[in-house]
């Protein structure tokens, strides 16, 4: 199972993408580590264990980071601006992108509690986040 | 980490450095611009092409020339040593110190680095979709560019050390003032604080203040072993240690950070232990710092992440104006990228040895001796330490 292309790739045929249809964020766990990871790579990033096999994400998290696109860089997304990208520290360990919905940007805090929503945009279904239920957590970097 | 010194450190030094016009559009090829900054460099190191044996350079998105076109272009006779890397802001630094090995080695005598490109009339690499592995987990979502990335590294710093955008604004207000006396810079006026904040946003936390600006222009510098280079025009400037880094979680491509663990922390904390352990100096003894500053937060990531401040320190330091020519640590004192344009950081290496040299006029650090440069921004990066020959 793998997700890395170095050519655009025929998308919906995509492991990833096809699970995200179905409302599930798809990732990978190591059957030698047991840690879990992001992209979907035929290596465990942690160990280098090749015994990796694809996992369905519980989809709740909380927010590590977070940016609000104001000037589209890329004109695709002009009619979106603006519009806010989470970093999200999955409950996994694992780090995902994706757009926030159901909430502005003034409400987002780190470590705020947030569920997979997936989206659409321009077509296809991506990534997204809105708030669920629990305090925001504290974690900070040691 | 080893704390041994690498052989080329002390050995090898900086003697001249070359630069194009930096404009908006250049009317002239990227093969052109090389050429000229490398004849520059050489012609001011008091050497000529043909005592020139090595080449290193480095380019994204096929956005330059190979080294051995501008080889060909000095009709340099005989190219022992040639290096093309395939890096961005990452590579200047470790360009310098692998042509210091090439040379402490024996591979090559005397070696020409250089960044060309047409960066804002050509190959735009601040607002190009990489091309990459995880490109797609981007860009399906819109974090598409550069900026973007840089962004969100920053935000989580403003979260983890309580940086504000004061903080970035002081970053971007002594640059400016730097730059009032560099001739190069393409950004030579002084900005408020009220201009500063009334910046349109591009992607917060950044306004357009906070981003570096492109340009079309080259800049290259000249090394040979430091008993040569004694014998040339200008004060040697020695590779006192150098440092590289590709972080364990730096990704699978230049953009990537899923995997990065901490990102309030980039490439120059990753470094520092090393880079330290290879020259024998430590950061209080810096007499200035060119800190690679795509955008402004870097400035502050590299000042903290290299022990030149406390951590959560930097921005008051920044505020209080120890970058400043009179501070304790004169900082990006070319304007850098921020102000004097966007060659990728081979221009801080290139302000590091003038500074070093004295050449700087109106912007001269009194006194300056030692300096530490720096390459990168995420979680792959290099740097060194340089000191003018005593």
């Amino acid at each position: 199972v793998t997700t890395v292309h170095s050519s655009p790739p025929a998308a919906e045929a995509d492991p990833f993408w096809a699970a995200l249809e179905r409302g599930v964020l798809l990732i990978i766990r190591c059957d030698s580590c047991e840690r879990a990871a992001l992209p979907l790579t035929r290596s465990c990033p942690h160990c280098g264990s090749p015994d990796v096999r694809p996992e369905e994400a519980g989809g709740a998290g909380s927010v590590y980071s977070w940016v609000t696109v104001h000037v589209p860089l890329d004109p695709a997304f002009a009619a979106d601006v603006p519009y806010t990208i989470l970093a999200v520290t999955l409950d996994e360990g694992v780090r995902v992108f994706g757009r926030l919905t159901g909430a502005s940007p003034a409400a987002i805090v780190a470590g705020l509690r947030v569920e997979l929503a997936p989206l659409q945009v321009h077509g296809r279904t991506v990534p997204a986040f809105c708030p669920g239920p629990g305090p925001p957590s504290t974690e900070v970097s040691a | 980490v080893s704390a041994e010194r690498p052989a080329f450190a002390g050995g090898v030094a900086l003697c001249g450095v070359g630069f194009t016009e930096l404009s908006k559009h250049s009317g002239t090829t990227v093969l052109d611009l090389a050429t000229t900054a490398c004849r520059l460099a050489i012609s001011d190191a008091g050497l000529e092409p043909g005592e020139v044996d090595g080449v290193a350079s480095f380019s994204l998105f096929n956005d330059s020339v190979a080294c051995q076109a501008v080889a060909l272009a000095l009709a340099m006779p005989d190219l022992r040593y040639a290096l093309d890397l395939n890096l961005g802001g990452q590579a200047p630094c470790f360009a310098v110190a692998n042509a210091a090995m090439a040379i402490e080695s024996g591979f090559a005598d005397v070696v020409v680095v250089f960044r060309a490109m047409n960066g804002r009339s050509g190959v735009r690499i601040g607002s190009q979709p990489f091309d990459a592995p995880t490109a797609e987990l981007r860009g399906r979502i819109g974090l598409t560019a550069y900026a973007q990335h840089m962004a969100m590294w920053a935000r989580r710093f403003m979260v983890e050390t309580g940086a504000t955008e004061e903080d970035l604004a002081g970053v971007v207000r002594v640059q400016r003032d730097h730059a009032v006396e560099n001739e190069r810079a393409v950004r030579r006026t002084p900005l408020s604080l009220e201009e500063y904040f009334a910046a349109p946003m591009v992607v917060e936390p950044y306004r357009t203040v906070d981003c570096t600006t492109e340009v079309d222009g080259a800049c290259a510098v000249v090394l040979t072993s430091l008993e040569r280079a004694r014998r040339l025009p200008h004060p040697p400037v020695v590779v006192d240690g150098a440092a590289w880094v590709t972080g364990r979680g730096a990704g699978l491509d230049i953009a990537d950070s899923h995997y990065w663990p901490d990102m309030s922390r980039n490439c120059q904390a990753a470094l520092a232990e090393r880079l330290w352990a290879s020259s024998g100096r430590r950061p209080a003894e810096m007499d200035l710092a060119q800190i690679y500053d795509c955008f402004s937060s870097t400035v502050l990531f590299g000042l903290e992440g290299l022990g030149l401040t406390g951590r959560g320190e930097s921005g008051a330091f920044v505020r209080a104006g120890e970058t400043r020519l009179d501070g304790a640590l004169p900082t990006n004192t070319n304007g850098g990228l921020l102000a004097e344009g966007y060659l990728h950081g081979m221009n801080s290496v290139a302000e590091g040895v003038l500074q070093l040299q004295g050449r700087c006029g109106g912007r001269q650090v009194r006194d300056a001796e030692s300096g530490v440069v720096t390459s990168g921004g995420l979680g792959d990066g290099s740097a060194l330490v340089l000191r003018r020959d005593a």
